[in-house]
């Protein structure tokens, strides 16, 4: 192997990462080759002045210096219960996503007979957006924003079943909303400290 | 001792008493780690304390399975190199602790006095060439040299891929030998 072989494959060999009949043509030739030699040498040298590097001694009250940050933070179990919130507005507006799609559905795939049934789905529509109502009338930010989202929810799906030309507009408008109103509030909710979301 | 699983699932039940069991375990790695990028004491006490803030709000997103400190260690790296894009240019070079030559570890006792200098000098300079390059290169040298971690584990922290935390480690140590210049040495 030359020099200018051997040069370009000196960090890897110094890290061990080529394959063993290379590595062995690099130690021929590091042995024939001071200046090669010298230069694996040099980053040794480098690696070994890091790894020797003392370790700092941060402030003795940096510790306390974090609690007292910490304090100022909401407890971790509150903390819990506003994501538990999150999920339960997620559940209950794919609940009534799904059962609004049911009911438009129905009518279309299943017998007259059947169609009737379409009435007691509306009912069940109702109750779901109640019951959605009622978890979010809990005392926090994102709970009411989420009982607003349902009545727009709600509206909007009296106005797509009337607009729609079609039932596949009808459902890619329905499920598109959907998702972009959960990861936009998803990922609001990342973004923003919890503490904000708070009343308490 | 309680392991950081269960001060973990402690603090999850609203036990701020655990959380300070945890900083009081990993702050001093934590803060060596984003020392050594940034290079000034105070930048990596503030950084230090927003670490651990970012760690307890996000500590239910946290899988007990992991490492806790590899967590921190990628929390703290992503706040360091934040830093440093907004800092630009470095305002200061590495403290002067450093450079007034403390005791270097794990040498051994049959170091002499005069190459503990030599080695000290040498460290001076290559930390201070490390202190030069871009945010993410020094990221990748602090983590495989000062903190010891292997370059899947480097990859894993920095959420690179392994090729690319290979060509950074291999052109930030060609950029620090060519700063620092011929180093001295360790001993024989």
């Amino acid at each position: 192997m030359k020099c200018a072989n051997v040069r370009p494959m000196l960090e890897e060999y110094f890290e061990g990462l080529i394959a063993d009949r290379r590595a062995d043509a690099v130690a021929a030739h590091l042995n024939t080759c001071a200046a090669c030699a010298g230069e694996l040498r040099q980053i040794e040298l480098v690696a070994g002045a890091l790894a020797t590097v003392p370790r700092a001694a941060p402030a003795g009250n940096l510790p306390t210096a974090i609690s007292l940050r910490i304090a100022g933070l909401p407890a971790l179990r509150q903390q819990r219960v506003v994501t538990g919130w999150r999920w339960v507005g997620v559940i209950a507006t794919i609940s009534v996503v799904c059962l609004s799609v049911v009911s438009y559905l129905l009518p279309v795939l299943v017998s007259e007979e059947l169609a009737s049934s379409v009435a007691m789905l509306g009912q069940i529509r109702e109750v779901s957006v109640l019951v959605h109502n009622w978890f979010a009338a809990a005392p926090d930010l994102l709970a009411a924003l989420w009982l607003t989202l349902g009545k727009v929810w709600w509206w909007f799906t009296l106005a797509a079943r009337a607009a729609a030309p079609t039932i596949g507009v009808y459902l890619a408008a329905e499920i598109g909303i959907l998702v972009a109103v959960v990861l936009v509030l998803d990922s609001r909710s990342r973004r923003m400290p919890v503490r904000q979301t708070l009343l308490t | 001792m309680r392991d950081d699983s269960e001060l973990i699932t402690l603090c999850l039940a609203g036990d701020r008493d655990a959380f300070d069991a945890l900083v009081a375990r990993h702050y001093r790695a934590i803060y060596n780690m984003i020392y050594r990028m940034l290079g000034n004491s105070e930048d990596a006490a503030d950084l230090t304390q927003e670490a651990f803030v970012r760690i307890y709000t996000r500590l239910d997103t946290f899988h007990l399975d992991r490492s806790l400190l590899a967590w921190a260690r990628t929390i703290a790296s992503n706040l360091s190199i934040d830093f440093l894009r907004r800092r630009g240019t470095p305002a200061v070079s590495l403290d002067e602790r450093i450079e007034a030559g403390e005791q270097h570890a794990d040498l051994g006792p049959g170091v002499s006095p005069e190459d503990q200098l030599e080695m000290a000098e040498d460290s001076r300079r290559v930390l201070a060439a490390v202190q030069q390059l871009p945010e993410r290169q020094r990221a990748v040298l602090v983590l495989r040299h000062i903190e010891g971690l292997k370059l899947e584990e480097i990859a894993e922290t920095l959420r690179m891929p392994l090729g690319t935390v290979k060509t950074m480690l291999f052109r930030g140590r060609e950029a620090v030998r060519k700063m620092a210049g011929e180093l001295s040495g360790e001993p024989t």
